[in-house]
C-alpha cells in the first residue's frame, strides 16, 4: 500500500490504514522529534500526538503532496509544546542508546553524535536538509521563515558542524 | 584566516549553488581566497559525509498508543453524531405541526433526563469499572 492509498482508505474511516503510516514515518518521526526536544519521552509523547493530530487532520490533506513534510509542521508544533514545559528534562538524546548495527557504522554513530552537540534549530536544518534532501522553499514553508533566513541559519549550522567535525578529527 | 564581508556574500552564493539552488556564482573573489577555497572543501565534505546518512534505530512502535487516541476520539465522537437523525426527525416533526394537525409524540417526561444521563455516561467512561491495569507499569 501506498501513502495515497493509505490516507484515502483513512479518510472513508478505516483506522487500520493509518498504520501503514505510522509504521513507516515513526522511526523518522522519533528522531526529528528528539532532534528538537532533546528528550525521549517527550519525543515520544510529542510523535505519539503528532500522528493522532494527522490523522484527524487527513481530510484537509492534498494527496498529490509527499506525507511526511506536512506531517513535519504538526509534528514539530507538539515538539515546541513539549519543550515549553517547564518540567521538561534537557538531556542529549538523538541517540539515547547508540549501538552500531546494521546499516549504521561506526562513522555514521560520529556524525550522527556531532549533529548532536548542535543547537536544535541547527540540527533540525542539517537533518532535513542533508539527510532529507529538503528544498530552500520546503524549508522555508516547514520552519515558517523566508529563504533568506533558511540560508543564514544553515550557512551558520553548517559552520558550526563543521568545526565540531575538525575538532573530532584533529 | 579571517574572513571578511566578501568572504561571507561569496560563501552565500556557493552554499546555494551547491544546494542546487542558485547556478555556479562568478565571484572573482573565490579564485583569489584561500581560505575560502578551504571553506568550500570542508563543506563538499560534510555533504558527501552527509548524504544517505542512516537514521539510528529508534526501537519505537507506538501504533498501538496511537490506534488507542484515535479510537478513543472516534467513540467519543460517534455518540453525538448518531444523534443527529433522532434530533432531524424530532425537529421535523415540529415544524410539520406548525402547519398540520399532528398529535404530540407521548414521551415520558423522565426520558430526556436518562438520555441525558447516558451521553454523560459515554462520554466520561464507566464510573463502575473496575480498573484491571497500572498504566504506570505498562509503561
Amino acid at each position: 500500500m501506498d501513502d495515497a492509498a493509505a490516507i484515502r482508505a483513512c479518510r472513508t474511516g478505516n483506522v487500520d490504514a493509518f498504520r501503514h503510516l505510522v509504521e513507516r514515518y515513526q522511526a523518522r518521526a522519533m528522531v526529528h522529534a528528539r532532534l528538537l526536544t532533546r528528550n525521549d519521552a517527550d519525543a515520544a509523547d510529542a510523535t505519539q500526538e503528532a500522528f493522532v493530530d494527522a490523522f484527524r487532520s487527513l481530510a484537509a490533506f492534498d494527496v498529490a503532496r509527499q506525507f511526511y513534510p506536512w506531517f513535519y509542521v504538526l509534528l514539530r508544533n507538539r515538539c515546541f509544546k513539549q519543550r515549553s514545559r517547564a518540567a521538561t528534562k534537557w538531556e542529549s538524546a538523538i541517540l539515547p542508546d547508540p549501538r552500531i548495527g546494521p546499516g549504521i557504522s561506526a562513522e555514521h554513530l560520529d556524525l550522527w553524535r556531532a549533529i548532536d552537540r548542535l543547537e536544535p534549530d541547527a540540527a533540525e536544518l542539517i537533518v532535513l536538509k542533508h539527510i532529507e534532501g529538503w528544498t530552500y522553499a520546503e524549508l522555508a514553508s516547514a520552519l515558517g521563515v523566508p529563504r533568506g533566513t533558511v540560508m543564514s541559519r544553515l550557512f551558520a549550522a553548517r559552520q558550526r558542524l563543521s568545526r565540531i567535525l575538525t575538532g573530532e578529527r584533529s | 584566516m579571517n574572513t571578511t564581508d566578501d568572504c561571507e556574500r561569496a560563501r552565500m552564493a556557493l552554499m546555494a549553488s551547491i544546494d542546487g539552488e542558485s547556478d555556479a556564482p562568478r565571484d572573482e573573489h573565490f579564485s583569489t581566497c584561500a581560505s575560502c577555497q578551504l571553506w568550500l572543501k570542508d563543506l563538499q565534505s560534510m555533504t558527501r559525509q552527509l548524504q544517505g546518512l542512516p537514521y539510528p534505530d529508534a526501537r519505537v512502535d507506538l501504533w498501538m498508543a496511537v490506534e488507542g487516541q484515535i479510537r478513543h476520539a472516534e467513540e467519543r465522537r460517534s455518540l453525538p453524531r448518531a444523534l443527529w437523525p433522532v434530533l432531524g426527525i424530532v425537529f421535523a416533526w415540529r415544524t410539520l405541526q406548525l402547519f398540520f394537525d399532528l398529535p404530540l409524540p407521548a414521551l415520558h417526561p423522565l426520558l430526556p433526563l436518562a438520555a441525558g444521563l447516558a451521553i454523560l455516561w459515554r462520554l466520561a467512561g464507566d464510573p463502575l469499572a473496575i480498573q484491571t491495569s497500572a498504566p504506570e507499569l505498562e509503561n
